[in-house]
């Protein structure tokens, strides 16, 4: 029975061409593209998840608020972790991390520079799940001066992974013992490291010096409540001296939740973002939606074709079951050619969307026998999704009336078949607006004044320290060369969205206020702002010839003003800091800088204080405004002489408008994602079109010869064909605005500078649609209205 | 009341059957209080003008259809009131069609076609090709097994249909102007082949505008009006 259900599909496959080829081409494209973003939901769904322990696995974060300010990190400070263990007997275990122990690690005469290692506690290896080539995980760090390192990293130094064990390697000239090999950590994994090292014996560090991540290893999963809902008592034991009174929060996160859902200060690695996982998976759904709607469209508009068939099967006896057991064949049979279609493009498309996903993702991600089982599966699902309606629709003609062929086109049908064509639209015209606006909104960003040039400004790091004592004379030879036209000085590069705050006192007449409020805080020397090209809007710049301003005198921003409520801010005191001593340190405003950008968009301009550097050790990132002409000479000559003061280390460029381009990264391949799989949704729309007008033609031949015979011209029967689809791309487009207006405007509310959606976008996309749908419309309108009605009308 | 001459057992009985179509404003009476009788072996024409009822009757009789009103019994079985699954179970099993317009499946062979009846009963694969082989060979049309009905001619489609009526070797065979789209040589072809199968035990029911084609029968039924107004025993 099966066998002759199978031979009928292919037979039919093969009759009907056309109608197949579109079908199997839209089907595999929306296959293709659901499971390459399967794979890559799946791949972000995985961080973490091969930590045997991972259920019990928590991070601890903090969160603050006060009158003022407030924090979010993901870091806590190094007594935390014994703390806890101590107070609670639900931990069973805490691993701290620094992530600050990389630098030189060497082995004979062997050298590499290596950031990612880290300081962490032997209970590491208790709560992650990391495999052992040699060494004990039971008290491989649980020395001071051990090191345990990966394989990629042992065979660097050692040649081999084999060989490293019990030997010594120096890690910024100190030694350590190698005590472990382990396998390079699985790359689903929120952070990653080359080596791990051991503390020094009895490290710990003061209450209020956040920079450590610690993780506990809990006795049962909900246990995590109870430490939550100790937050306070645990403020008031521990944290009141260094962070005085506030709203104090301590959040455990639960390990796979980490990289999809935390999004705090000081991340320990670049996580992932649900919001992605959730809009992509959509996205994927709903094309491969659009290509299952082309197949019920086009099987149920040729019922009539099929109706005779069904008809005669039903009087020699098959039973209403026995015939959907035949449509689903003929459906699943279509989508398991579709999928293997799909698995060649997959393999194709596999390299330029890992590009784009920045993965590196394969077909077999997750083994060969469970992907061929999930395509198996994954087919015969989609197969009986897309032939249920066809299968109980043209099961249910009554047998008479089909074998007559009298069942024409119910109403019933034509309007669901209408209704789809509307959704696979209003799908497809979303897309389209959501890309015009993405695209506009990462111009407009890239293009927005920033209060500052952008243009033509490099940064770079003076790694060597005493060279940060010999800015002057760096500078000075930098100024040298013509095509350097200005040096300035800051304690941050800007556009890398890391500059940290710090807390001021500053009260609305300038008096010393209690009530300290988060600022930025920049540290500048006098060159900084004409090198950027910053505007003062009242006031002065530093000046060297003043020696009052380097420790006693501060700018500030527009927007500190503003937020303040100062009339004029040019003179009042503020409190900025302590002293060691305990004294309070007031320094006076000397200037105000129109607001300048140095986060991203996404961010609102902060509240700002600028300040000369303390100490030379502050002076630790130049900023060389360069001429347009032979850029690569100038950067070989700043190379040049940046190496007469730092012999060790080489320079690292960076460009102003790249750092600040690198912050829309995420946001670029969201719109380049999304731009793709428009184009696949219109391309899978459009084939259901023209499968639609198609067929609409065939059944049409002797009306349109009949009308050619009366006097018809072409285009009236062009319009007659395509009149009823266009309508439905309008309808759709009425539809389709306010959703698209909806959804991205909740984009939108990313960037604290945004575009205003203009009424013309929704146009737009409508009449793209409109014009691609009638392209692809007229094509076979205008094949069927230049036939000649002589040949139709004889043929019938 | 109209009486087979056949009456070793009686087929079919049929009392008081109605059968109206309506539309928004219209209602048609297409079986008008309608009673017959069919005994085992008959061989029935059913005559009369179009829209008379014929196809109603014989839609009805094969249970593709059921009547608003009154009885209908088939070999002792009350039937009227089946519902769809129940007529198609005893349909497939008693009884064969075979049609003006030939009705065969395009995308099927000659083989195939014939061998559906049996699938849908669910005949063992081996059993079903020795059956179809033996009623293709009967049907004289072996040598097409493997040609795709529009390369046959009207006759050979025709001969391919009756195979396909008369495989699961049904106990009543329903014709609907089985020669209506042939010429007359094919016409009497296939007549002949009625009458062997008839000869051989099976009753045969068979709508006709032709004369000539009736005279095969052993009796004439004419229908008006949905009523049964003549009866023409053939001698």
């Amino acid at each position: 029975m099966l066998k002759n259900y199978i031979k009928i599909a292919w037979r039919n496959l093969i009759k009907h061409k056309v109608f197949s080829i579109i079908n199997v081409s839209g089907l595999a494209i929306g296959v293709a593209a659901f499971w390459l973003i399967s794979l890559y939901v799946a791949d972000e769904w995985s961080y973490d998840r091969y930590n045997i322990k991972a259920d019990r696995v928590f991070r601890v974060a903090q969160h603050g608020e006060w009158n003022g300010g407030k924090f979010n990190l993901a870091v806590t400070s190094a007594p935390f972790g014994p703390a806890l263990k101590k107070d609670y007997p639900e931990v069973e275990e805490f691993a701290r991390i620094d992530a600050e122990g990389g630098g030189k690690i060497a082995y004979n005469d062997k050298q590499i520079n290596e950031g990612g290692i880290f300081f962490t506690d032997n209970g590491i290896f208790n709560i992650f799940s990391y495999h052992f080539l040699s060494g004990d995980p039971v008290l491989a760090l649980s020395k001071p001066q051990t090191v345990v390192l990966t394989k990629t990293l042992a065979v660097k130094l050692f040649g081999d992974a084999e060989s490293a064990i019990n030997k010594t390697v120096t890690i910024n000239e100190q030694p350590n013992a190698v005590t472990g090999v382990i396998d390079d950590m699985p790359a689903n994994s929120h952070f990653m490291f080359a080596a791990l090292r051991s503390f020094p014996s009895g490290y710990t560090d003061r209450w209020g010096n956040s920079g450590i991540y610690t993780y506990l290893l809990l006795k049962d999963h909900n246990d995590f409540k109870k430490i939550e809902a100790g937050s306070a008592v645990f403020h008031k034991k521990y944290l009141t001296g260094d962070l005085g009174p506030m709203k104090y929060r301590l959040e455990l996160q639960p390990l796979t939740d980490i990289h999809l859902k935390s999004n705090l200060d000081y991340e320990i690695g670049n996580n992932g973002n649900i919001t992605y996982v959730y809009v992509f998976g959509i996205v994927a759904l709903l094309t491969l939606l659009i290509a299952v709607i082309n197949y019920v469209n086009l099987a149920t508009a040729r019922s009539s074709v099929r109706m005779k068939e069904i008809g005669v099967r039903k009087v020699i006896g098959s039973s209403k079951k026995q015939l959907m057991l035949m449509f689903f064949a003929e459906s699943v049979l279509l989508t398991v050619i579709a999928t293997a279609v799909a698995g060649v493009l997959i393999q194709f498309a596999l390299p330029y969307f890992n590009q784009l996903s920045g993965k590196t993702l394969i077909l077999t991600q997750f083994g060969l026998t469970p992907t061929v089982i999930a395509f198996a599966l994954f087919s015969l699902v989609t197969g009986l999704l897309s032939g249920v309606y066809p299968a109980l629709f043209l099961s249910g003609f009554r047998t008479i009336s089909a074998i007559k062929g009298r069942v024409g086109n119910q109403s019933s049908t034509i309007i669901f078949r209408k209704s789809l064509v509307v959704f696979q639209f209003i799908v497809t015209i979303v897309m389209i607006a959501g890309s015009c606006i993405i695209y506009q909104q990462l111009s407009f960003v890239m293009s927005k004044d920033l209060g500052f040039n952008k243009a033509q400004v490099l940064t770079f790091h003076i790694h060597d320290k005493s060279a940060r004592t010999k800015i002057a004379a760096i500078k000075t030879q930098l100024l040298q060369n013509s095509a350097v036209e200005s040096v300035g000085v800051a304690g941050n590069p800007i556009g890398n969205n890391n500059i940290g705050g710090g807390d001021f006192n500053l009260g609305p007449d300038g008096k010393i206020n209690p009530e300290s409020k988060i600022v930025e805080n920049l540290v500048i020397d006098e060159d900084f702002i004409p090198t950027l090209q910053i505007k003062m809007a009242k006031g002065r710049n530093f000046s060297p010839s003043m020696v009052t301003d380097q420790k006693e005198s501060i700018i500030v921003n527009q927007t500190l003003v503003n937020e303040m409520g100062w009339k004029d801010a040019v003179g009042k005191s503020v409190r900025t800091g302590v002293d060691d001593k305990g004294n309070v340190i007031s320094q006076t405003i000397i200037g105000v800088v129109k607001d300048f950008n140095t986060y991203s968009l996404q961010h609102r301009v902060a509240p700002m204080v600028l300040q000369m550097p303390a100490v030379a050790n502050d002076e630790d990132n130049l900023y060389v405004r360069i001429g347009k002409s032979n850029i690569p000479a100038t950067l070989s000559y700043i190379s040049k002489i940046y190496g007469r003061f730092d012999i060790e280390n080489k320079v690292e460029f960076h460009f102003l408008d790249q750092n600040f381009a690198k912050q829309y990264q995420s946001e670029q391949k969201q719109g380049s994602i999304l731009f793709i799989f428009t184009i696949l949704a219109i391309c899978i729309a459009c084939l259901g079109l023209f499968g639609l007008v198609t067929f609409t033609a065939e059944q049409r031949v002797k009306e349109i010869g009949i009308r050619k015979v009366l006097g018809a011209s072409v285009t009236s029967i062009v319009g007659l064909l395509s009149k009823d689809l266009m309508k439905l791309v309008l309808v759709a487009t009425i539809i389709a605005s306010p959703l698209a207006w909806y959804a991205m405007s909740k984009w939108l509310q990313n960037f604290a500078y945004r575009i205003d959606i203009q009424w013309w976008v929704f146009t737009i996309a409508g009449a793209g649609a409109i014009a691609i749908a009638f392209v692809t419309v007229s094509v076979q309108s205008i094949k069927a209205a230049t036939a000649n009605p002589a040949k139709s009308l004889k043929s019938e | 009341m109209l009486q087979g001459m056949f009456q070793e057992g009686q087929m079919i009985k049929i009392t008081n059957l109605e059968k109206f179509y309506r539309t928004e404003e219209v209602e048609t009476i297409a079986l008008n209080k309608l009673s017959m009788e069919v005994g085992t072996g008959e061989f029935v024409a059913i005559m009369g003008p179009s829209g008379c009822g014929k196809s109603t009757l014989l839609n009805i009789l094969g249970m593709l259809d059921d009547p608003d009103d009154g009885s209908y019994v088939f070999n002792d079985i009350e039937v009227a009131h089946f519902n769809e699954r129940k007529r198609a179970d005893l349909r497939k099993h008693n009884i064969g069609f075979v049609f003006q317009s030939f009705n065969l499946i395009d995308e099927l062979t000659v083989f195939e076609n014939v061998e559906l009846p049996l699938i849908y009963t669910g005949v063992p694969a081996a059993e079903r090709v020795k059956r179809v082989e033996e009623v293709l060979d009967k049907m004289q049309i072996m040598h097409r097994r493997n040609h795709y009905p529009q390369q046959l001619s009207g006759g050979q489609q025709q001969r391919v249909a009756i195979a396909r009526a008369v495989v699961n070797k049904p106990k009543l065979i329903l014709a609907d102007e089985p020669t209506g789209n042939l010429d007359s040589t094919n016409g009497n072809d296939v007549m002949e082949l009625l009458t062997d199968l008839n000869e051989q035990g099976t009753t045969i029911i068979m709508v006709t505008h032709s004369e000539h084609d009736a005279r095969y029968s052993h009796r004439i039924i004419r229908l008006l009006d949905g009523q049964a107004v003549v009866e023409n025993i053939m001698v």
